[in-house]
């Protein structure tokens, strides 16, 4: 374990244990630290941003109730709450009724009036996040954790308790059904190039 | 590995996605007041709870630490199965034991084993060398 990693992990377990001996700051930093990453989980695995508050919020005090056993070392707070919100994502995908799959979505014709123009802007967003909803649920978790929250693969292995070998797989896969519902789309074409290399150079 | 073997129109698709996620990431969204406020009270709560409840005695934070060296309770459960098991083994009464022993080798099959230097067989085996 490198010394960073190893400095970081003590730095959670000690905010932790200051927690649960009533440490109102430390709730504070680790709020600020986590929630926005676990909502953002949530809210592109479900689409539903009344249910991500629920699964941030239910994760959240999963960590708050975890803390006076926290075992130092073992894993970082946002592996573990990942993870969490993961298995909550997934048990409430699983009490939804079945969505149309990658190949049905297809098949739906645009009835709108201008699809070209929707795709502009935040409409280009849109189509992306429609476009993960339609991705099989672990390929999008995969995706979403790698693509938007900037996970290593290694990391998303542990969260998804998985081989790195799988997730690349994942990726790979996830990557070409998204590509085939965008492309059917229209959303990428050249000016998501340029738009997105216009953010970046600002970001 | 399908990405690494993409052709022009691949890449460029690739580099869409890539600059449709780029543009995700820097709008990510964020937790709303409301639900940070929700998440700080909670946490209140949880400690306050946390903090009321009474410090466990020195000897179940003894035996809490052996469970966590342990590996967990299932090791916890071996252990204490194989301790028994040599104490039973240690003080119970050896009888199954000796009556094995006896059963196997008794005094009169013992003679068969002893060697009779007058034996005939014996005897030509000397002189044979």
């Amino acid at each position: 374990m490198s010394d960073t990693r190893a400095k970081d992990l003590r730095e959670e377990a000690a905010l932790l244990a200051a927690f649960s001996k009533g440490d109102a700051t430390a709730a504070q930093v680790l709020t600020d630290r986590h929630l926005d990453p676990c909502y953002g989980l949530a809210l592109r695995m479900l689409n539903s941003t009344a249910e991500a508050e629920e699964v941030a919020q239910d994760a959240m005090l999963r960590l708050w109730k975890t803390a006076p056993s926290w075992r130092s070392g073992e894993a970082r707070i946002s592996t573990w709450l990942y993870r969490v919100t993961a298995n909550l994502c997934t048990d409430r995908l699983r009490r939804r009724p079945r969505q149309v799959g990658l190949d049905q979505a297809q098949e739906v014709p645009d009835q709108s009036p201008s699809a070209q123009a929707q795709m502009e802007g935040a409409d280009r967003q849109n189509a992306l996040y429609q476009g993960l909803a339609l991705l099989p649920e672990r390929q999008r978790l995969a995706m979403v954790l790698r693509h938007l929250q900037e996970r290593s693969n290694p990391e998303i292995a542990q969260i998804m308790d998985l081989s790195v070998d799988a997730v690349e797989s994942l990726l790979s896969r996830g990557k070409r059904g998204l590509r085939k519902v965008l492309e059917a789309q229209g959303a990428l074409d050249k000016g998501a190039g340029a738009q997105g290399r216009k953010d970046q150079a600002h970001g | 590995m399908a990405d690494k073997q993409k052709g022009p129109r691949g890449a460029r698709d690739g580099d869409a996605l890539d600059a449709l996620f780029a543009q995700a990431r820097s709008a990510a969204p964020r937790a709303s007041a409301a639900l940070h406020a929700r998440v700080l009270d909670e946490a209140g709560r949880v400690a306050q709870a946390q903090a009321s409840r009474p410090e466990p005695s020195a000897f179940l934070r003894a035996l809490g630490m052996l469970e966590r060296s342990l590996s967990g309770w299932r090791a916890g459960i071996a252990l204490a199965a194989c301790a028994c098991l040599g104490v039973w083994l240690g003080y119970g009464d050896p009888v199954g034991l000796q009556t094995g022993q006896t059963g196997l080798v008794t005094a009169l099959e013992a003679d068969a084993f002893v060697l009779d230097p007058d034996a005939p067989a014996f005897a030509m085996l000397l002189l044979d060398g």
